[in-house]
């Protein structure tokens, strides 16, 4: 796709994962490490991001343009709007942390991985391991052992979902 | 639905969000799988840890009660029931409750004494503990003072003990030992002597790197200080009231990050350095009171101090703007607490550099 310029503004197509498309100013997308370069280095007008799912992207772009607004009199909005931001399902949040940190938008990222730190604060250890997909790898007699020591760890909450 | 990305979640990532987590949480989470079991005790994440909580509020109580055993009291954030804090007994695998004394804490380490004049140096919140050897540059006991204090050298990355000890007939020389953590190893510094100020208050207050005691000078107070990385002595001004007079001040304290120092006549006149060692930056504010030789633990909120009145054995919680006392509620039961200090929650092993050598 051919670079084009409505006045003084260039305009850059992003790709998400499922091939739709997203069209919004260049300069918006210069708060991502990653796409600045891109842009800078290479000159292209049309980035594919294949791993990045279009409802994260819309998420995405969503705070690029609020951040890209913020002055010193809507502070208090933009707080806002961030809270509500990272107020999605877990499953999501992590989709958009990871996709924040492959852009590298760096006060976005600590923002995302504070909220997810938030979340899994009062989760079991089960938990924990369902919404990170691991599998304990502890022998049956380790994790007894574990849950004889700190019974604690496997009391706290076992939503591994919406909370 | 759709797949979760939470499996491709990158090392980084986790890292950053654990770094986000309370001590004791993590503790818990090591049980998650060998591989977070193994990165929780990095190095490298402990560090990045301990910086990250560096600025927290959030510090703890530790105090040996009667029973000689070692206690924790966590502050409850809103206070209910009347209940300020709950207080919890450390049991230290292969040691016996015989402590006699609280010395000091740094980045979530506490350095105890137990009755057999044996230091240890313990992780409150991972329970590790580490004995410290004995000096053979100790002083004999008798008719000798000694105090001890546990810092951090950010320079060499190194924790350690250091005491101050004389000949209780010759107060004029000081002894100075230093205990490194990572060596293994006890030194002596060149000896503090007469004509330099002398600390002459015990416990040392942790601020900026340095230890600092308040110390006799030519008939006024004076702050010592010790630069925990360069092991040099300095001096910090003090504040000086309006009439350009120097008052005497009896305690110095550490608290959020500032020092504090507190003078008494009919009241108490508390002055804070807010920029340190700036002499200018000293701020005065006054606390009414009856109870005298109280040294301030922990502010739990803007208006509340909780203070150490340790001729009564006891804690106490001032709220400023009332200007009101009241007893500081523990469990549910009065305190009474002696040899209170404060400390963090951290992953910091208190067995640090010492492995190879024990």
């Amino acid at each position: 796709m051919a670079s084009s310029t409505t006045g003084e503004k260039k305009i850059l197509t992003l790709k998400g994962g499922d091939n739709e498309e997203f069209i919004l100013e260049e300069s918006l997308v210069l708060q991502s490490e990653l796409l600045k370069n891109m842009v800078k280095e290479e000159r292209v007008s049309s980035i594919p991001l294949p791993s990045i799912k279009s409802k994260t992207l819309v998420k995405i772009i969503e705070y690029l343009k609020k951040h890209a607004e913020l002055t010193p009199s809507n502070k208090e909005e933009f707080k806002n709007f961030e809270k509500e931001f990272v107020n999605v399902v877990l499953e999501e949040l992590l989709d958009i942390t990871v996709a924040v940190n492959y852009l590298k938008i760096n006060g976005l990222l600590e923002f995302c991985c504070q909220a997810v730190a938030d979340r899994i604060k009062d989760k079991s250890v089960e938990a924990v391991r369902k919404i990170f997909r691991i599998e304990s790898d502890f022998t049956p007699e380790e994790e007894s052992e574990f849950r004889k020591e700190t019974p604690e760890a496997f009391e706290g909450d076992l939503d591994d979902t919406t909370n | 639905m759709g797949m979760s990305n939470a499996e491709k979640l990158p090392q980084e990532i986790i890292f950053d969000i654990l770094t986000r987590l309370p001590a004791k949480l993590l503790g818990q989470f090591r049980c998650v799988s060998k591989q977070w079991c193994s990165l929780l005790s990095y190095p490298h994440f402990v560090k990045a840890h301990l910086n990250f909580h560096k600025h927290d509020q959030e510090v703890k109580l530790i105090c040996i009660p009667t029973s000689l055993a070692l206690h924790v009291n966590t502050f409850n954030h809103d206070p209910q029931n009347g209940i300020d804090a709950i207080s919890r007994r450390l049991n230290f695998e292969g040691l016996s409750d015989n402590w006699e004394r609280v010395v000091g804490s740094c980045n979530g380490l506490v350095l105890v004494l137990n009755e057999e004049d044996i230091l240890f140096l313990i992780n409150p919140t991972t329970l590790e503990y580490c004995r410290i050897p004995n000096s053979p540059l100790a002083l004999p006991k008798s008719g000798t003072s000694s105090t001890y204090s546990l810092g951090y050298d950010s320079a060499s990355d190194d924790y350690k003990v250091v005491t101050l000890s004389y000949y209780k007939d010759d107060i004029s020389c000081t002894f100075v030992d230093v205990f490194s953590m990572r060596m293994g190893l006890w030194r002596r510094l060149e000896s503090l002597c007469n004509g330099g100020a002398i600390p002459i208050h015990g416990f040392p207050v942790l601020v900026n790197g340095a230890f600092h005691w308040l110390a006799g000078k030519s008939f006024a107070s004076a702050i010592v200080a010790f630069d925990l990385s360069d092991e040099k002595f300095f001096e910090v001004p003090v504040p000086t009231t309006t009439d350009g007079k120097c008052p005497w001040f009896y305690d110095l304290v550490g608290l959020g990050g500032c020092l504090r120092i507190l003078a008494k006549k009919h009241k108490i006149d508390a002055w804070i350095m807010k920029e340190y060692g700036v002499a200018e930056s000293w701020t005065k504010f006054s606390v009414t009171s009856q109870v005298s030789g109280f040294t301030p633990l922990r502010l739990m909120n803007d208006d509340d101090i909780v203070l150490d009145v340790a001729a009564e054995e006891k804690l106490i919680v001032y709220n400023k703007k009332e200007e009101q006392w009241r007893d500081l509620n523990v469990d549910g039961i009065i305190a009474t607490f002696a040899r209170t200090r404060t400390f963090m929650e951290t992953l910091v092993s208190p067995t640090f550099g010492l492995d190879a050598i024990f």
